[in-house]
């Protein structure tokens, strides 16, 4: 029964796309009703195999014989997690993109292209093995180059440019790590049996192999200094920047790495590889310049995308702990982030389609015309920053037991700074916002406003309710530990 | 299928080409010359069957000789039916059928007259014709001759429209495919002195046992085959005259050149040097090591000039100059990865480069643009050409599910079998060259907008030929299984070992 689901899942949505894709432009509505009906069929799913999943605590495995491609699909607890925030997310921004788009042009391109990141998105989620996995990896930078170009111009193109070359280059260097460890796996390549099948490997060729894959994710899980195309891929429309950009794109690659830590060489491999403090080492220096940098941006957009840059990293420093609880604050964070995250990009977009303003340092008085979108952006900034009563509390609060609990102080430390740089240069925006009068004339708001204001609410209030109830999260975030550590 | 033609199907195969192009010239008399290029169609048609016939059957039964005129060698001519030449039946039909028929909307216009357009037929089946007898042949008799027949018949093919920047190039074509032939016809005077014998496989038994006396004497007539087959495949440094012919001439001709004419020599090189000469002595050599080099080379230096061309046509004949280089890094690297890549890269290019190439023809007949740089949104106006160029484009760069990427899996894994990580990282740097040069096209058509919408697509046959190829590279590259045995045994026919199937 779930083999057919999870097709209908990831190629749904490519059907959607093509029906978008068909539909006249005049036919708005229609194509409006695809987007959001295949959004949220492929969530109903999800949340189906997740509550399937959760209850029987089996999660089956799917052979596709495509011949000797060995394409595999596969559930687990991991691939659920990365599937769930990503189709129950799309649900939102699917309902947002049609009031953010409701004025723009090339709307058949923009919703098609957005229709079958989904479908790819989840691929990449149910893979089964790295082959698979890697085949909607390399598909997502393709269908999701469409949408960073959309607003067309040159800064687009050189965005475009920068993500494409950034994307393939990283690619590369997975497809090389893959064939080289089909070579020492003799053929395995499904996640879970690969590292009893890495025996007779070397120390080096381990280090060399995990660090090719450690590299090639690391460039759409914007590590430093892999981070650069993120922030100029800001100039993509709203909906994209906050769905692509900050939960399916940037945590396709975090889930990579999770899975190569702990799906492809598994804990006991990674630790006795002795790597850990070079990697944790990166990951601290990406969340402190990430949060630096954040701090000199005027423009929004961008600000933002300087702190996922740092957020991200949160996610990969509580994976390369290696400790069961420094985990569960990755997996949460990785959940509550990208909750987080989407409602400041929603409301940066209504910002910007209703007032124009793209700077920091315009928004003066502008809460006082659009308190509900600012009162979200700061509401939600107090969990970026990791205050109570918000869910980013949660995921750091498990982030730090997990360093305290493997003896990394310093990691301590790191956390503690970032969260004051957060607030340092997210307070400041709530703050003006709400300070003084804009000068702004007083204009008619446009009809599609509720559109992008309901999601947005619907989602700051997820991030309070997540905040209050952190345990409502725990069932699925305790089957990803409990799948990787035996306790 | 009849006996007769089942049996006799390795020689039918060249006899019906060769003979279907005699009989053009008689047609161009037809009220509709259309029926005359569809008969040419329909032959190629014939030849793709008689392929996939005898590929089934060599993989199925094995590999078999076949005497010619009932004449067993030495004293009469040997086919030699492997899966080599099955492979490579398949690549023929699969591509020159499609091109044939893209042709024929509107070969006539193209080259001038009806008279020109019926002799143009003789020389592209003439072509096919000669490339199918390479795949069977199993003397180097016969390998000279038909690599006379298709170099004279590709010189002819480029110079179809007689402007002066296409003769130029068939001059230049001319000069060196000539230096060319002089070198295989030396190559082959000197394994003829050294063996006493044409048929191969003769030679590969009178040199396995006496090769150990004249070894320079060998690996100088090895060279000369190297050369000559070289300068002819495009091997880089030896591609000069390549970008100027594809470039200059119709498109047919360009697509028929770049995907196949180019692959005939090639097998004809592996004939020569791995069932003729035989992998041991070839390995003792240091031949491999310099075709691994020359390859390296010809994929970064290809791609490089590829990049620096703004006329859509020139980039794709020095693509070709790179892709060469991946079928030739195959052959050096020498094992069954390796090969197996080689004869995957045949295939796959084969049918990529034919597609982009008619693709591209298509662009520059409806817009009249050859320059990338001015064919801003040309994708929407010609949606259905500019898809098929996005599959030829993905195909190339080895995205998984188009064919391109089974090749380049192959070529990886050989070369980590030979631990050559340069080799791994010039493959992997090849294929982000080869997005890099391929995908502004792409960039250009889809994301750029433009001010007029006069556009048309291109008639429907031409869709229907470029689909075709589509079809072929995606399911190829998603259901690789039979030419992927096909080409494993093809490699293990050449290193002599036995592939389990």
């Amino acid at each position: 029964m779930s083999l057919p689901l999870i097709l209908v899942a990831v190629f749904g949505t490519a059907f959607g796309a093509v029906w978008a894709a068909v539909t006249p432009d005049e036919d708005r509505t229609e194509r409006n009703f695809v987007v959001f009906g295949a959004s949220l069929v492929s969530a109903l799913i999800v949340w189906w195999l997740l509550g399937q999943g959760l209850y029987s605590a089996s999660f089956p495995a799917f052979e596709l014989g495509v011949a000797s491609l060995n394409f595999k699909f596969a559930l687990d607890p991991l691939g659920l997690t990365y599937a769930v925030i990503a189709s129950t997310l799309w649900v939102f921004a699917s309902v947002y993109s049609v009031g953010y788009m409701d004025q723009e042009g090339k709307q058949r391109q923009f919703f098609s292209f957005f229709l079958l990141s989904a479908g790819i998105t989840l691929g990449i989620a149910f893979s089964g093995n790295l082959f698979t996995f890697y085949l909607f990896y390399e598909l997502l930078t393709f269908a999701t180059y469409p949408l960073v170009v959309h607003s067309g111009g040159e800064d687009a193109a050189k965005a475009g440019r920068k993500y494409i070359t950034y994307s393939l280059v990283g690619a590369s260097l997975i497809l090389a790590a893959i064939v080289m460890l089909w070579r020492l796996t003799g053929g395995i390549l499904d996640f879970g049996a690969i590292s009893a099948a890495l025996g007779n490997a070397s120390a080096g060729q381990l280090v060399t192999l995990f660090f090719l894959f450690f590299i090639g994710f690391g460039v759409k899980a914007a590590i430093m200094p892999l981070h650069g195309w993120l922030p100029a891929a800001m100039v993509a429309p709203t909906p994209v920047s906050a769905l692509l950009h900050a939960v399916a794109v940037v945590n396709a690659g975090v889930f990579g790495i999770l899975r190569t830590v702990y799906s492809v060489f598994g804990v006991d491999v990674v630790q006795n590889m002795k790597i850990r403090p070079v990697l944790l080492g990166i990951c601290a220096l990406t969340i402190l310049m990430g949060s630096l940098i954040a701090l000199k941006q005027d423009v929004l957009k961008r600000r933002l995308a300087y702190s996922t840059i740092s957020q991200l990293a949160y996610i990969l420093l509580g994976a390369f702990v290696l400790h069961p609880l420094a985990l569960k604050g990755a997996i949460l964070h990785m959940i509550f982030h990208s909750t987080l995250k989407i409602v400041l990009f929603f409301s940066a977009g209504i910002v910007a389609t209703e007032t124009g303003y793209l700077n920091v340092s315009e928004l003066r008085g502008v809460g006082r015309i659009l308190p509900l979108t600012l009162g979200s952006f700061g509401l939600i900034s107090l969990g970026m920053i990791g205050m109570l009563p918000l869910s980013g509390f949660w995921s750091k609060y498990f982030l730090l037991q997990g360093s305290l609990a493997a003896d990394a102080w310093i990691l301590l430390a790191v956390l503690l700074l970032s969260g004051l740089l957060n607030a340092f240069y997210f307070l400041p925006i709530t703050i003006t916002a709400f300070s003084g009068e804009s000068d702004l004339q007083p204009r008619k708001k446009s009809s599609s406003l509720w559109f992008m204001l309901v999601p947005t609410l619907a989602l700051a209030a997820l991030g309070l309710v997540f905040g209050l109830w952190p345990g409502l999260a725990s069932p699925l975030v305790d089957a990803v530990v409990a799948q990787f550590f035996s306790l | 299928m009849p006996v007769v033609i089942s049996e006799n199907l390795a020689v039918l195969i060249v006899v019906a080409l060769l003979s279907a192009g005699y009989v053009m010239p008689l047609l161009k008399k037809i009220k509709r010359f259309r029926v005359a290029e569809f008969f040419a169609v329909f032959v190629l048609g014939l030849a793709l069957s008689g392929g996939l016939y005898l590929a089934r059957e060599v993989l199925h039964n094995g590999a078999f000789t076949y005497a010619v005129g009932g004449w067993s060698a030495p004293w009469g001519i040997e086919l030699a039916v492997d899966s080599v030449s099955g492979l490579f039946l398949i690549t023929i039909g699969l591509v020159a059928a499609p091109i044939l028929l893209w042709a024929s909307v509107d070969l006539v216009r193209e080259v001038g007259s009806r008279a020109r357009a019926a002799w143009y037929l003789t020389l592209y089946l003439l072509l096919v014709a000669a490339l199918s007898g390479l795949a069977v042949t199993g003397d180097l008799f016969n390998v000279y001759v038909m690599v006379e027949v298709a170099t004279i018949a590709s010189c002819a093919i480029v110079a179809a429209r007689s402007n002066a920047v296409s003769v130029e190039a068939t001059f230049k074509y001319l000069m060196l495919a000539t230096i060319g032939s002089g070198f295989v016809l030396l190559g082959i005077g000197f394994l003829f002195v050294l063996t006493g014998n044409l048929n191969m496989n003769f030679i590969f038994q009178e040199l396995s046992t006496s090769w150990q006396n004249y070894p320079t004497a060998l690996w100088v007539g090895l060279s000369f085959f190297m050369v000559g087959f070289g300068v002819k495949s495009a091997l880089f440094p030896l591609h000069v005259w390549l970008p100027d012919a594809h470039s200059s001439a119709i498109t047919p001709s360009s697509a028929m050149l770049s995907s196949l004419a180019v692959k005939g020599y090639i097998i004809a090189l592996l004939k020569v040097f791995y069932i003729a000469v035989g992998p041991e002595i070839i390995t003792n050599l240091p031949i491999t090591d310099i075709m691994t080099l020359l390859g390296m080379l010809a994929i970064v230096a290809g791609a490089l000039f590829a990049l620096a061309q703004d006329e859509l046509k020139r980039r794709l004949a020095f693509s070709t100059v790179s892709q060469v280089g991946y079928i030739f890094l195959g052959i050096g690297l020498g094992n069954i990865h390796g090969l197996t890549g080689t004869f995957m890269h045949i295939i796959s290019h084969g049918a990529t480069k034919a597609l982009l190439f008619l693709a591209a023809g298509a662009i520059i007949k409806q817009t009249g643009k050859t320059r990338i740089s001015e064919m801003a949104g040309v994708g929407f106006e010609m949606p259905v050409t500019l898809g098929v160029f996005a599959v030829g484009s993905l195909s190339m760069i080895g995205i998984p599910l188009f064919s391109g990427f089974v090749s380049k899996w192959q070529l990886l894994l050989g070369s980590l079998v030979n631990r050559n990580f340069l080799a791994v990282i010039v493959l992997v740097g090849g294929s982000l060259l080869a997005a890099a040069y391929l995908l502004p096209v792409l960039r250009t058509a889809f994301f750029e907008r433009s001010q007029d919408r006069t556009v048309k697509e291109v008639p429907y046959v031409q869709l229907v030929a470029m689909l075709f190829l589509a079809v072929v590279i995606i399911m190829v590259g998603t259901f690789p299984s039979f030419v992927l045995q096909l080409a494993k045994q093809a490699a293990g026919t050449l290193l002599g070992l036995e592939v389990l199937p």
